[in-house]
């Protein structure tokens, strides 16, 4: 989605202005994620202990791969929980994009470059690059190398993982890219263009489609390490919003949510939409409107819909403001800030960037 | 609040390839030949990263099984054969690039090429490292006349100075040289391709 206009015509990108935030509204921030982490990884071990996948409709294939994933510890890299957030108050989760997450360039370095450009001294939150070398180095991954793939015609996708990749590279990584339908399979193992074993791949294309493709079986006897792990197909799922609230009633950092209309207020959101597709807001009484930015109907395969109370968003000078607080390696790293004219904050809002502000 | 440069109104892409041309036109971060050495403030080390930059076009630069695959991804022109390839008039379209570009073609035969094409080099990015030592990537150019760095090259510094990676091509055959270990290698006709990516052709994968 990182396209310079937005349908609607305006620029994706705000550098005239930036929003200053308070440091304590900061804190706030990273404590919610730092908190709803640990809850979502309290979730995750429920769901593989108690084999509980059916609740995410997942193929025996699929569940196997996240569960031994799991049981593996394999590691996490990069993620980006979306916080509704009120200033003063607890923010909100709505929802975890823990497999894939874009807008990564612009939070690490386009608004670090901002900040270099117009307040040179001022804070920002932002250790995303820092944190990416440290979980990078932390891997641990062999010295044979490690692949960045995504479809052939993702536009966003493909800068993301030159960007991933570049990172890669400064921590020691021999980051190469390919397309996902280039990857061959040759018996035992996955192999590139060259014929060269794949040991590492870091993908932006979800597990959800990945563990329905021809070769996801073979990802049970290759030994390639994936990026993200396959676990994470469980956080990206909507429903598991769903097992949070339950598994976690009434926790500040959590919005009601089930896999059934709400009685008030409520969004309703496809298991396993992307970018904000096929949101749609329902007032009491099961009035129906779509979201602001993206009227485009769900894929069939998107999933059932998921129902999450509509949380009250922060709205400064008109505009609508959400939180994209990355966490790389589960560590709270930098905030991206979006910004909207209509309640609805998605994949379609302005990257506008921040400072950190220093309160007396 | 002031605007400031026009690369951070652009999108992501546009930024990147701003920065490029940034590096291109300012300073001394660029180096065509080792003539230009000369007018360095430390001419023999300047000269030996140039040297170790062939090496690392000779290991890194994209390999192409035909001539026209290789222009279609860096434009025309812009291309040159390894040492080694069988067809008289691709030798002659390639000595006729060294005379013209200045460029050894020793270095090709370093990687034990031959029967592909190359990007040819239009000179060096210059880093400095601690030390005083410096160490330059080989920079090569598009179909639109902007500069690349090699496929394996490391990145450079600040995003200012960064550079976009040489564009991908489904014809491209190989780097000169793989890298990693080589019992690793399969034929790359042994493999079957196109198991993955099908569910999700046409949509995008990020969110």
């Amino acid at each position: 989605m990182a396209e310079p206009i937005l349908p609607d015509g305006t620029p994706y990108w705000v550098e005239d202005r930036g929003y200053a935030i308070a440091k304590p509204q900061i804190d706030l921030l990273y404590d919610a994620a730092a908190e709803i982490e640990r809850l979502t990884l309290a979730a995750i071990d429920r769901i593989v202990q108690h084999d509980l996948f059916d609740r995410f409709d997942l193929s025996p294939l699929a569940a196997r791969l996240a569960g031994d994933s799991w049981d593996r510890q394999a590691r996490n890299l990069i993620g980006r929980f979306d916080l509704a957030f009120v200033p003063g108050e607890a923010p909100k989760l709505l929802e975890y994009n823990a497999d894939g997450a874009v807008s990564l360039i612009e939070a690490a370095r386009c608004q670090a470059e901002w900040r270099d450009a117009h307040m040179p001294d001022a804070l920002q939150w932002n250790e995303i690059e820092a944190h990416l070398d440290n979980a990078w180095r932390a891997l641990g991954l062999p010295r044979l190398p490690v692949h960045f793939a995504g479809l052939k015609d993702d536009l966003e996708a493909d800068r993301t993982l030159d960007y991933l990749a570049e990172t890669a590279r400064a921590a020691g990584i021999d980051a190469r890219r390919i397309d996902l339908d280039e990857i061959g399979w040759d018996g035992e193992k996955f192999v590139d263009l060259d014929g060269q074993t794949m040991r590492g791949l870091a993908k932006i294309y979800p597990w959800a489609w990945l563990a329905r493709d021809e070769f996801a079986a073979h990802l049970e006897v290759a030994n390639t390490t994936v990026l993200e792990p396959a676990w994470r197909m469980l956080p990206a799922d909507k429903r598991f919003l769903a097992l949070l609230w339950e598994m976690f009633p009434d926790h500040p950092n959590l919005l009601p949510t089930a896999l059934e209309p709400l009685a008030g207020p409520c969004v309703a959101k496809p298991a396993l939409g992307r970018d904000g597709r096929g949101v749609a807001f329902h007032a009491d009484g099961g009035m129906k409107q779509a979201t602001g930015g993206d009227t485009e109907a769900a894929d069939d395969d998107e999933g059932p819909l998921v129902w999450q109370e509509l949380a009250p968003t922060a709205q400064i000078d008109g505009r609508y403001l959400m939180a994209g607080v990355w966490c790389v390696a589960s560590q709270p790293s930098g905030l991206g800030l979006r910004e909207a004219d209509d309640p609805f904050v998605g994949g379609q809002a302005r990257f506008v960037p921040h400072i950190a502000e220093e309160t007396t | 609040m002031r605007k400031t440069r026009t690369l951070l109104l652009a999108s992501v892409a546009a930024l990147a390839l701003a920065a490029c041309d940034d590096s291109i036109t300012g300073k001394s971060d660029f180096v065509r030949d080792e003539a230009q050495c000369s007018s360095t403030d430390n001419p023999s080390a300047c000269r030996q990263a140039l040297m170790d930059a062939r090496v690392e076009h000779a290991r890194t630069a994209p390999a192409f099984a035909t001539r026209e695959s290789c222009e279609a991804a860096f434009g025309a022109a812009n291309c040159e054969a390894a040492p080694g390839t069988p067809a008289p008039a691709q030798i002659a379209a390639a000595q006729t690039h060294e005379a013209t570009q200045g460029q050894p073609q020793q270095q090709v035969q370093q990687a034990g090429g031959g029967g592909f094409f190359m990007p040819m080099l239009m000179g060096y990015m210059m880093g400095r490292m601690a030390g005083g030592a410096m160490a330059a990537q080989p920079m090569y150019r598009d179909t639109n006349n902007r500069a690349y760095t090699g496929a394996g090259a490391r990145p450079m510094g600040r995003f200012d100075d960064r550079v976009m990676p040489p564009p991908r091509n489904v014809n491209q055959t190989a780097n000169a040289m793989p890298r990693g270990p080589q019992q690793t290698a399969t034929s790359p006709t042994q493999a079957r391709r196109g198991g993955f990516g099908s569910s999700g052709m046409g949509r995008v994968g990020g969110g």
